[in-house]
């Protein structure tokens, strides 16, 4: 079965690869989001739950607020 | 001092101002090892200086390439260049060689090859702007342990740029880069045309738009054609030492002891140079003293020159000490999760998890504490921090709390020790409700959820943090030092004039005062002397204009059980609080030997009011507690806040804040203790 859903980054499960779909978050955060590699159509796995948590995007770990993590959509599948 | 820069003998050069010079921008990404290969290519010649018109700080150095001096600088680290954050903002303006900024030459950007496709991203925003690029490949050691590999001429052809695989560490590829760096300061380097997958864009100044999602997509494709494996080894530990350090609990418990060892060490070892710097000061002043005529000139170079640079090299050790701590700490990676850790908590009170560190530091002095804001980047968050550092208790207000110990609680080391511990809560408290209250009243504004790189952890470099002690040092001394140097001089003619003449000092002083004086000096000894002009200190002092203004805001300090001479001290203390101690010495007619032993606490227990009643009872040694727990008190600690700021008008709110707040506290503990003990 093809698995194919989505969900916001807070809720994604440990060690599980998704791709970001959208992010709705105020300019100032989606800019700070951005250069960190946290914007549509990247990779992003979580490795360590929690609030603050730990994602890894473009093999680097960064800590991120689960208010954040909350406004990204991320699609897993394929 | 690198290998590539003891070659030259030519004077320190003055950056920017030499337009005939090649001009190199160093630019990276955070934790690349931006700073080490800048210190690698410039030694120890480097400067620190202000963007022109902002806070903003860089270094400037040069090296020598090709027999041809070439002006560095080394923007901030930056993850790209859309231009959200001043930073960025700054960054891309220099780069171009807009708004007043010389346009550089070339530009290195330094990229950490375990970390090839983040880092790319900067280097496709730098290829879009046009300038001529160096890519230096850092990390070849650890990439080399890591059996990690990059084509290097792949890299070239994708960019469109030369690469040079570097280690700043160790030094390897540096000639490598600098052979490579020649052609493009000649001036005349073409620049290849852009990769087609970054063409079409043109527009970092917007956000979130696809051109970025194009630029990440050229980054990760390029990664992933010209290197081969990834840093598991390395990434391996991280994550594993990340499960202690960034465990909720766990976690807390690592940041306390880290900051507890940072607490201890600052405070023990920065104790030995500074005593040497009073000891050494305290020398100078008395073989210069002993060597001219008493007199104002021996008094203006012994107490106001001679002491104010004594005032401002006391806070170098602590300054230098915290700095060369903090960039092991950072190079490490460990203060990133001390941030990570404390975001949570101190969210509460509307501050970033980073602003924790200054806070902790200011226990030991608000001036490096405040110099450490820069770690926080938004700038509202870190004029917040700023301007309640100072409430917390540094060592400066130890003597003066030593002093209200022993006038309350002589012989009652427990009570003391409570009264210490109040007084450090008290600091605490008011800080963090005041920051509370700032971030929701003067600058609103949400707190930054946290984005933070968690970055590999690493064995911090010793030479950069024993580089950056000293640049701290330097800017220090520089920028404040001055300021200070000033103060104290002014704080010291406003003790010593208007002078009296000896006809005058002696119908003004009384008359048990005057007989005990004569008394003293007819004895014609050294002590007798010294016992002599302690006992004309009082009424020198008085009338002094320090005195005067005293004497003219005593209605002010009355409501807080303070009458004129501990005014005089009050003032006096203005620049340095520390200074109450030796100034109720002088207005209590102390001899200086008798500071140290009961001789103040005695003087001052037997001291009485105009009517009678004792002067230092319990209600005001506490109101005067209060007021030196959460006054301003300190010059140097403005002269930095204007320096931090770029403003006096936070230093002077900074003052006003502090001074109403304590001296309301001081006012509602002395009503209420007088009340109480009646």
């Amino acid at each position: 079965m093809k698995l194919d859903f989505t969900c916001d980054l807070a809720a994604l499960p440990e060690g599980r690869p998704a791709r970001i779909e959208a992010i709705d978050a105020r300019d100032l955060d989606l800019a700070r989001l951005e250069v960190m590699g946290l914007c549509a159509g990247r990779t992003v796995e979580v490795a360590k739950g929690g609030d603050p948590m730990i994602v890894r995007v473009l093999g680097t770990r960064i800590g991120l607020a689960a208010s954040l993590a909350r406004a990204i959509r991320v699609r897993i599948g394929d | 001092m690198g290998p590539l820069s003891s070659s030259s003998s030519l004077p320190t050069p003055q950056p920017a101002a030499n337009t005939s010079r090649p001009l190199l921008a160093l630019i990276g990404n955070p934790n690349t090892g931006k700073t080490t290969l800048f210190n690698r290519l410039t030694g120890l010649r480097a400067k620190t200086a202000n963007f022109p018109g902002t806070t903003l700080e860089r270094r400037m150095g040069s090296l020598i390439a090709g027999g041809r001096r070439v002006d560095v600088m080394d923007l901030p680290g930056l993850y790209g260049l859309n231009a959200g954050t001043l930073e960025e903002r700054v960054a891309r303006d220099a780069l171009l060689g807009e708004h007043g900024h010389p346009k550089p030459t070339a530009a290195v950007v330094v990229v950490d090859q375990t970390h090839l496709a983040r880092n790319l991203y900067l280097v496709g925003q730098v290829r879009e702007l046009g300038v001529p690029v160096l890519v230096a490949l850092n990390m070849s050691d650890l990439a080399g342990a890591e059996g990690l590999k990059v084509d290097t001429p792949a890299l070239e052809r994708e960019i469109g740029a030369p690469v040079v695989a570097i280690s700043a560490r160790t030094g390897e590829g540096l000639p490598a880069l600098l052979e490579k760096l020649e052609p493009l300061l000649g001036g005349a380097a073409t620049v290849a045309p852009l990769p087609a997958a970054l063409q079409g864009g043109g527009c970092s100044g917007c956000r979130g738009c696809a051109h970025s999602a194009a630029r990440f997509d050229w980054a990760e494709d390029v990664a992933a054609r010209a290197s081969e494996g990834a840093p598991h080894l390395s990434a391996q530990r991280t994550a594993a030492l990340d499960r202690v350090l960034t465990h909720p609990v766990a976690g807390l418990a690592a940041f306390a002891f880290v900051m507890a060892a940072l607490f201890v060490t600052l405070f023990s070892l920065a104790e030995i140079p500074m005593d040497a710097i009073e000891t050494a000061v305290a020398a100078l002043g008395d073989a210069v003293g002993s060597r001219l005529p008493a007199g104002d000139l021996s008094s203006f170079l012994v107490d106001g020159v001679i002491g104010g640079v004594g005032g401002v090299l006391v806070f170098l050790p602590q300054i230098c000490l915290l700095f060369f701590l903090l960039s092991l700490l950072e190079d490490s990676g460990y203060l990133a999760r001390a941030a990570f850790v404390m975001d949570r908590l101190m969210g509460k009170v509307g501050l970033p998890g980073k602003a924790f560190v200054p806070m902790l530091s200011a226990h030991a002095c608000a001036i490096p504490a405040l110099m450490s804001t820069r770690v926080i980047e938004d700038r509202r968050d870190r004029l917040v921090t700023i301007l309640i550092l100072p409430l917390l208790t540094c060592s400066a207000r130890l003597p003066v709390y030593a002093m209200i110990a022993a006038l309350l609680f002589a012989g009652q080391p427990l009570l003391g020790g409570v009264m210490f511990a109040g007084a450090y809560s008290l600091g605490i408290v008011a800080a963090l409700c005041m920051a509370f209250l700032f971030k929701r009243t003067l600058l609103k504004g949400d707190s930054q959820p946290l984005v933070l790189e968690l970055p590999t952890y690493k064995m911090p470099s010793l030479r950069d943090a024993l580089l950056s002690a000293v640049d701290r040092g330097v800017v220090f001394l520089g920028k404040a030092g001055s300021v200070i140097l000033l103060i104290s001089i002014g704080m010291w003619a406003l003790s010593t004039y208007p002078k009296l003449s000896d006809a005058e000092l002696l119908a003004a002083m009384p008359a048990q005062a005057r007989e005990e004086a004569a008394a003293a000096r007819a004895l014609g000894t050294e002590e007798g002397e010294a016992r002599a002009a302690a006992l004309e200190g009082p009424t020198r002092l008085e009338h002094a204009a320090a005195g005067r203004v005293g004497k003219a805001i005593e209605p002010l300090f009355a409501p807080l059980g303070f009458d004129w001479r501990i005014d005089i001290g009050v003032l006096s203390s203005f620049a340095a609080r520390e200074t109450l101690v030796s100034t109720l010495a002088v207005v209590f007619a102390v001899g200086e030997d008798e500071v140290e032993s009961q001789g103040l606490r005695e003087a001052l227990r037997a001291q009485k009011r105009s009517d009678g009643r004792p002067l230092f009872d319990t209600a005001t040694a506490a109101s005067l507690l209060v007021f030196f727990a959460l006054a301003m008190q300190c010059l140097p600690t403005q002269a930095v806040t204007r320096r931090e700021t770029g403003s006096w008008k936070f230093a002077a709110f900074q003052f006003a804040y502090m001074t109403a707040l304590a001296w309301s506290a001081a006012f509602v503990t002395y009503q209420t203790l007088s009340r109480l003990l009646a």
